[in-house]
């Protein structure tokens, strides 16, 4: 047999991968975006109360965190256009490209889990301080605005960091429905040109870098944010 | 697509066939986890020379590694070096004879180590110096002092974050299916490739996990009271 | 107050994703209706070469691409689109109404007859075999794999071989392992350092993996009679038999023309599409 590992077979290879970083950027971009959103309402609806969506939110909330990523593509991929498709007489199931349903996907998931940092984060402030803005004629907004959000910031920051290398890394099984991204990529190269072994040995390089870079960009938000309340105290 | 109930069933069963694979891919990594995690951690903690900034960039640069590419790799390697590495070890064993379930587990190993070692670093260090200094003012030695002082404290502390890792390596422990190993998914989804229902399969393996994960959840939140139970809380 | 501006942020973002999703989806639809031609999408593989993969710059090429381009020139109302995806779920696919076409090297078999419609013309033979090491001879047929491992993909027409073969003799049953979404450098290697005893492929796979791992040498072989003879065929969904019939005149006349032929020759290295 050949040499599984050659350098030259690996250099080859930068050039074509590399393009599809951006669809992994893009998946990973949607989900934060979007499942901050989503997160914020889960939240609001928890700490609020509001009946019915309170229970679902829990219910969904512990599906998403109980269950293995790769099932909840494809049980959104297959099962979402047939719960939907027929009430709302649409046709995702074909309209939507299965990018899409990735997006979906990645948004639902972490919504859920962005919710259970936030919660978390919100929470563990004890409530005298929501108090204490009240007390001093603060609005509700004003007091979540300028009390609660930024001390929020500084606890849900690095479950938020680790959460975010989790994705990137989670993000590599959208090639299994068609949606081809660098992991996809590496694959296919693998079938077309007979050696897998260096497109894999470079994808897990841009994995490791995008880590290293997300983690030393929350150390320094982290840090700056401390330096903030040392002034305060 | 109509959901078709006997062989959303038929899946069901064939998932709980291969549940116990999924319980040694979860409990011998876990296992390996605690014990290589703690000690990677103390090293860390207690600054053992050389050994603690490589054991640093490994876990830092290893936590990069989606789990997923690491297990392809490793898989190839194993099928392509096992039998000169046996031969050079003079071990008889061949690649033949190892169940490739032993890949997943060191994948998931590895994966495990790094993340408890960093959960387990994080509780170390949120104990108070103090406590360090206690054990040694009373004539505890180093490793008396870690044994009996800051170990029991660090466990409440950990706690938590143990059980996110470890509802994270079940959920991880699906990703052997790539290299063959039949788990809970690949399981459940055995009599789909019959029927072609897919769609029941994927659905059956998500309520086992579900049940699994929500269990594993509980039996939490019990350790937590138990172990916390002399932990007092001075504003409680 | 809070809670409307919340609220709000959240509608709005919501309606938005909704919307750019309905667009970029409806978009693609009038412009088909436009001309009166009817969209066909097409479920196939991206990681079978030389059948369904993605070449080197990333596109969709192959044999089944190739056969399903000169159909579609042969059919004006219809205009073909391709979805590739995983082996396993192009057919999961097709069940979930998401491609109306499905094309993967698909043999016949009772299961798959049941649920989906298969087209009535073969456009390839595929005659599969046991494949072993280039120096085994201890298996010929699937009665010396008894207790051994064989490699097989969930989903696939082996395995259903191998399942039917294991339930008439259930007291020593072939070890089955289901290896998705596997590249052909994981199965020769498999092969070669005896993690399976054997596999099932046609008789220019085995050729093919030679060719492109073998170094020179005849690294895999087949062995014994075929386990199965049988050809490929298009597969569409139950009650599409307006589509099965227009895509069957076009395979036909296709091999009328000398033209799959042609496409086998050029594409897989031979003439496959009447005999091996």
């Amino acid at each position: 047999m050949d040499k599984l590992f050659g350098w030259e077979r690996f250099f080859e290879n930068i050039p074509k991968i590399l393009p599809y970083l951006s669809v992994t950027f893009q998946i990973v971009v949607y989900a934060t975006g979007f499942g901050v959103l989503l997160a914020a309402f889960i939240v609001l609806a928890e700490l609020k109360k509001i009946p019915v969506l309170n229970p679902f939110f829990k219910v969904y909330v512990s599906f998403m965190r109980g269950t293995p990523m790769l099932v909840q593509l494809m049980i959104i991929y297959y099962g979402i256009p047939a719960l939907i498709d027929p009430v709302f007489g649409t046709n995702i199931n074909r309209g939507f490209s299965a990018v899409t349903f990735a997006y979906i996907t990645f948004i639902l998931n972490q919504g859920a889990f962005l919710s259970a940092i936030f919660y978390g984060a919100i929470t563990s402030i004890p409530y005298g301080q929501t108090e204490a803005g009240f007390s001093v004629g603060l609005t509700e907004l004003q007091t979540f605005r300028r009390i609660l959000l930024p001390q929020m910031v500084r606890i849900a920051l690095p479950p938020f960091g680790s959460d975010l290398v989790g994705l990137f890394q989670n993000s590599s099984l959208v090639f299994l429905i068609g949606v081809t991204d660098i992991m996809g990529r590496a694959k296919s190269i693998g079938a077309a040109t007979k050696h897998v072994l260096e497109a894999y040995v470079f994808v897990v390089i841009i994995y490791i870098v995008i880590s290293l870079t997300i983690r030393l960009l929350f150390y320094y938000l982290n840090t700056k944010l401390e330096y903030g309340r040392e002034g305060v105290e | 697509m109509n959901f078709n109930t006997a062989h959303f069933y038929e899946s069901f069963l064939y998932g709980i066939k291969y549940f116990p694979n999924t319980l040694r891919l979860v409990f011998i990594p876990l296992a390996i986890g605690l014990t290589l995690g703690t000690v990677i951690a103390l090293a860390r903690v207690y600054k053992v020379p050389v050994l603690c900034k490589l054991l640093g960039i490994f876990v830092t640069v290893y936590q990069g590694v989606p789990i997923v590419v690491a297990l392809m790799i490793y898989n190839l390697v194993f099928m392509l070096k096992f039998n000169d590495l046996a031969g050079f070890l003079h071990i008889k064993t061949k690649a033949a004879d190892v169940d490739n379930i032993w890949v997943g587990i060191f994948a998931l190993s590895l994966t495990a180590v790094c993340s408890i070692s960093e959960a387990i670093r994080g509780a170390l260090l949120s104990i108070d110096k103090g406590q360090d200094e206690a054990g040694y003012s009373v004539g505890l030695t180093k490793v008396q002092t870690i044994r009996r002082i800051i170990i029991p404290q660090m466990i409440p502390a950990a706690i938590p974050t143990l059980i996110n890792h470890v509802v994270g390596l079940i959920k991880a422990s699906s990703v052997v299916m790539a290299i063959g190993i039949i788990e809970i998914v690949a399981g459940a989804t055995i009599p789909s490739s019959r029927t072609y229902s897919f769609f029941e399969g994927y659905v059956a393996a998500a309520v086992i996990y579900w049940a699994f994960t929500i269990m594993i959840e509980y039996l939490a939140k019990v350790l937590r009271r138990h172990t916390g139970r002399f932990r007092r809380n001075p504003y409680d | 107050m809070m809670n409307q501006w919340i609220k709000k942020i959240v509608i709005k973002a919501v309606l938005t994703a909704l919307g750019a999703a309905m667009l970029t989806g409806c978009g693609k639809k009038t412009a088909a209706a436009d001309t009166g031609v009817t969209k066909v999408v097409v479920g196939t593989g991206n990681a079978y070469a030389p059948y369904c993969y993605l070449d080197e710059k990333g596109d969709l090429a192959g044999y089944e691409y190739e056969v399903l381009k000169a159909v579609d020139e042969l059919l004006p109302q219809y205009e073909f689109e391709y979805q590739t995806s995983d082996f396993a779920n192009v057919l999961i696919s097709l069940d979930a109404g998401k491609i109306d076409l499905a094309a993967h090297q698909y043999e016949w078999n009772k299961e798959r007859d049941d649920k989906y419609l298969f087209g009535k013309e073969p456009y390839t033979t595929y005659v599969t075999y046991l494949a072993v090491t280039g120096d085994r001879t201890d298996i010929k047929s699937l009665d010396d794999l008894k207790g051994r491992k064989v490699k097989s993909s969930t989903g696939s027409n082996s395995v259903y071989i191998l399942e039917n073969y294991n339930k008439d003799h259930p007291d020593n049953p072939i070890k089955i392992d289901y290896v998705d979404n596997s590249t052909d450098e994981e199965t020769v290697t498999g092969l070669v350092n005896g993690v399976w005893d054997a596999t099932i492929l046609t008789k220019r796979d085995t050729e093919k993996l030679n060719q492109n791992y073998g170094g020179g040498r005849d690294v895999l072989k087949v062995t014994g009679e075929p386990v199965q003879s049988s050809s490929t065929y298009f597969v569409f969904a139950k009650d599409n038999t307006r589509l099965q019939e227009a895509v069957d005149g076009a395979v036909k006349q296709l091999k009328e023309s000398g033209k799959l032929a042609q496409i086998s020759k050029d594409v897989i290295g031979g003439d496959y599409t009447e005999s091996e």
